[in-house]
């Protein structure tokens, strides 16, 4: 469960500010200044991090981005993994929900 | 194919494995230092048993065990005490009475004569449960937030009540996991 109610319209940004991100090969290790806490993401949430940070945007939005990134396609990386592990990373703190829209 | 091509096809089908993991329920994401609930991480409370080998644990009625990986069957519900004793004479742990706790002792008990004829008698005092080789046993997640222990009626409840008899019985002992769960039991005090 997200820590907020989101929509497929949501914007989801991350706060490049806020992080130390360190890779070693296909795992990358995020410290999270304002909470002190070192999350593990894996190269998935890792590419849904820098999307967010490099250019907000919905789920679709992120979704298509991300599976273009990683050179992979929606049998690969289904919506419903995508979405949650989006959820995930709000739950953690690394994305937040910028703003809704009723549209 | 190059063997720069093997190793892309590689690499991705690794990452395609990953995301049926991921799709399979395994988490994304993995936070060091605080718990999702924000609440601090015990360290004390984190230490993993990897249990070394398969492992059978005999309970009898009154709580007593034995811990070791004999073969025993059931027949008609009950076990041979020909096997039983064989199992108790090559266990590598024996417990003392009530070390097991009650939901995992035989509900109910009673004996057999040499009635079958097979030149053995029977009993179905004893309770029999199995561990696989390398199965990881967390002993911390069966304390609950006030700090007493919260088990099930699983195989590894028992092994982490075994554990904890281990540890005031023989805290020394070869017990897989007599450090994981001394370090809990000092914790929790």
């Amino acid at each position: 469960m997200a820590v907020g109610p989101y929509t497929s319209q949501t914007i989801w940004i991350a706060e490049a500010d806020d992080f130390v991100i360190r890779q070693f090969e296909d795992v990358y290790f995020v410290f999270c200044k304002s909470a002190g806490t070192t999350h593990l993401l894996n190269f998935l949430t890792a590419s849904i991090v820098k999307n967010a940070v490099d250019k907000p945007g919905n789920m679709k939005d992120l979704y298509d981005r991300v599976l273009n990134d990683l050179e992979l396609d929606a049998e690969d990386c289904p919506s419903e993994l995508f979405e949650s592990s989006v959820v995930q990373l709000d739950e953690v703190g690394l994305l937040k929900p910028k703003e809704y829209s009723n549209a | 194919m190059s063997s720069t091509e093997d190793s892309k096809t590689k690499f991705r089908d690794q990452r395609r494995q990953l995301l049926r993991l991921g799709a399979a329920g395994m988490p994304m994401v993995l936070t060091l230092g605080a718990g999702a609930s924000g609440g601090p991480l015990i360290s004390q409370l984190q230490c993993v048993i990897t249990l070394p080998g398969s492992i059978r644990i005999l309970v009898d009625d009154d709580g007593a065990a034995w811990v070791g990986n004999g073969n025993l069957k059931k027949k008609k519900g009950k076990y041979k005490s020909k096997d039983i004793n064989n199992f108790k004479d090559n266990a590598d742990f024996s417990f003392p009475s009530s070390s097991a706790p009650s939901q995992f002792r035989p509900g109910s008990c009673s004996g057999d004569g040499d009635g079958d004829g097979d030149g053995d008698s029977s009993s179905s005092c004893y309770e029999l449960y199995s561990l696989d080789a390398y199965q990881l046993i967390t002993p911390g997640d069966y304390v609950d937030v006030n700090g007493s222990w919260n088990l099930g009626s699983d195989a590894a409840s028992l092994y982490v009540a075994l554990s904890a008899r281990q540890a005031d019985l023989s805290p020394n002992s070869s017990w897989p996991g007599i450090s994981c769960i001394v370090s809990i039991l000092n914790y929790l005090g």
